[in-house]
């Protein structure tokens, strides 16, 4: 029974998300603005670590320079992404505030581990469907020929968005009763969020700057996989509690 | 029924409340209430605007943990088994706890896989034929008028066929055809499911009602039946 009610919970979440596509657009929009700001707005301040700059119109040596990221525009990548997550994160229980079904949910005879799972899923596809547009946006604009290197990101990607969707998805759920829920979920949610930025940054940073393999960033990774295991088992032993009135 | 306590089997009752007091900080709503109903009662709970009648039975409901007491529904302990509790009430509140995006039909749909009924689209149609909506089963929940959303918000709390139905003021901006839907489906309910109801004006629900009390002072007191008989007449 547990797995059809995680499924309905899910189909719930991803129907309402559809209806809308209030949120996944926000997320959307906000990265790939974001992008447009730095490149064209800031793109001749950053340098890359080899001392080629950012392309930028007919001054940039366009995929002549070999890879152009370094620590800055990644961390820019992942400052973006978690702000965009923020956007769905606060959004993640709009839909039982809006039509007051909380209580219909907490009526239901259902696991509330069940719930987190459900609801960390729903923001984990949200981000993910962000990032499959924000990231090719990101390799066009500022590494263009070594664009390609993204792709060996994937496991940090994965790993640092399994983070950010069950903090965020515990985080959410405790200040779901709070008055000011939207200013404290950002001020309660970025600091543990830290470690995760900085772990995804600078493995993002050392594949696609210095085209390091997966190898060379097995510790980052092993970082962000106990980072989520940590916090997984936390939201597991205590969703309980926190979903209770 | 497997699990029942031996306090509420001794007492043959099926909601069975001891000394429940539940404070908001300092405010104190309800003060040791005791009340007991057997199987199939009809209980007609009234009382002022704040008087505690909602928070009695989001307790029952085990929505709400109350500050002391204990209280068993359906022969499970809210505070130790509140999952069996939720699984044997169906609770109609305030507001039709209905996703305003979703159908009718997806609403009752998603609510008949939580509570794992086995053939959740046939239970669907059952329940929307019952509350007279089924040609409304693909407008959005948040399309329907005030009526429609409260039947279909009767239905969402039948749908598991609960041995309680707790509702609160369920008439409240009904208009005559949903109101008469009601009246069917309590007519139908009444007697084989234990029943609380609610109400500003107990002269409709008041043909099935077995018991009257009245939330005063966060107490409980029984209701003279025969003044608001005469009432109704």
């Amino acid at each position: 029974m547990a797995g059809r009610q995680l499924i309905a919970l899910l189909r719930r979440d991803l129907l309402l998300e559809t209806r809308r596509l209030q949120t996944v657009l926000s997320m959307v929009i906000f990265a790939v603005v974001a992008m447009v700001v730095v490149r064209y707005g800031w793109s001749a301040d950053l340098q890359g670590p080899s001392g080629a700059s950012f392309p930028s119109g007919d001054t940039a040596p366009v995929g002549e320079a070999g890879p152009t990221v370094g620590a800055v525009p990644a961390a820019m990548l992942w400052v973006i992404f978690v702000f965009a997550a923020m956007l769905g994160l606060s959004r993640t229980f709009a839909h039982e505030r809006e039509d007051d079904c909380l209580d219909g949910l907490l009526l239901c005879p259902v696991d509330r581990v069940l719930v987190f799972c459900a609801k960390a899923i729903t923001n984990l596809a949200l981000l993910l469907v962000m990032q499959v547009v924000a990231i090719p946006v990101f390799g066009l604009f500022f590494l263009e020929g070594s664009a390609v290197r993204l792709l060996v990101c994937t496991p940090v990607v994965l790993l640092a968005d399994i983070g950010l969707a069950s903090v965020g998805t515990l985080v959410a759920t405790m200040v779901l009763h709070a008055r000011s829920r939207d200013l404290v979920l950002p001020v309660v949610l970025l600091p543990l969020l830290v470690p995760v930025v900085i772990a995804a940054t600078s493995a993002t940073a050392a594949i696609v700057d210095r085209g390091a393999p997966l190898a060379d960033v097995l510790g980052r990774l092993g970082f962000l996989a106990a980072y989520d295991a940590v916090f997984l088992v936390l939201a597991w032993g205590t969703y309980g509690l926190l979903m209770r009135d | 029924m497997t699990g029942r306590s031996a306090a509420v089997t001794q007492a043959g009752a099926w909601i069975a409340v001891e000394g429940l007091s539940r404070r908001f900080g300092r405010r104190e709503v309800l003060r040791e209430v005791a009340l007991e109903l057997p199987q199939g009662a009809f209980l007609l709970l009234l009382g002022a605007n704040g008087a505690g009648k909602t928070t009695l039975l989001r307790i029952l409901a085990a929505l709400l943990p109350p500050s002391s007491g204990r209280a068993e529904v359906a022969g499970h302990d809210i505070r130790t088994e509140p999952v069996a509790v939720r699984r044997a009430v169906g609770y109609v509140g305030h507001t039709p706890l209905l996703y305003r995006d979703l159908t009718a039909a997806e609403n009752l749909r998603f609510y008949a896989d939580m509570y794992g009924l086995p053939d959740p689209s046939a239970r669907t149609a059952e329940m929307l034929d019952r509350v007279e909506l089924r040609r409304r089963s693909h407008d959005a929940a948040g399309e329907l008028s005030r009526g429609m959303r409260q039947r279909l918000a009767i239905a969402r709390a039948l749908l598991h066929d609960p041995s309680v139905l707790l509702l609160d003021e369920p008439y409240g901006g009904l208009d005559d055809r949903a109101a008469a839907v009601l009246d069917r489906i309590l007519e139908e309910q009444a007697g084989r499911t234990t029943v609380v109801l609610v109400t500003h004006e107990p002269a409709r629900p008041m043909r099935w009602a077995t018991a009257v009390r009245e939330v005063r002072d966060g107490r409980l007191h029984p209701r003279d039946v025969h003044v608001l008989d005469a009432g109704r007449r």
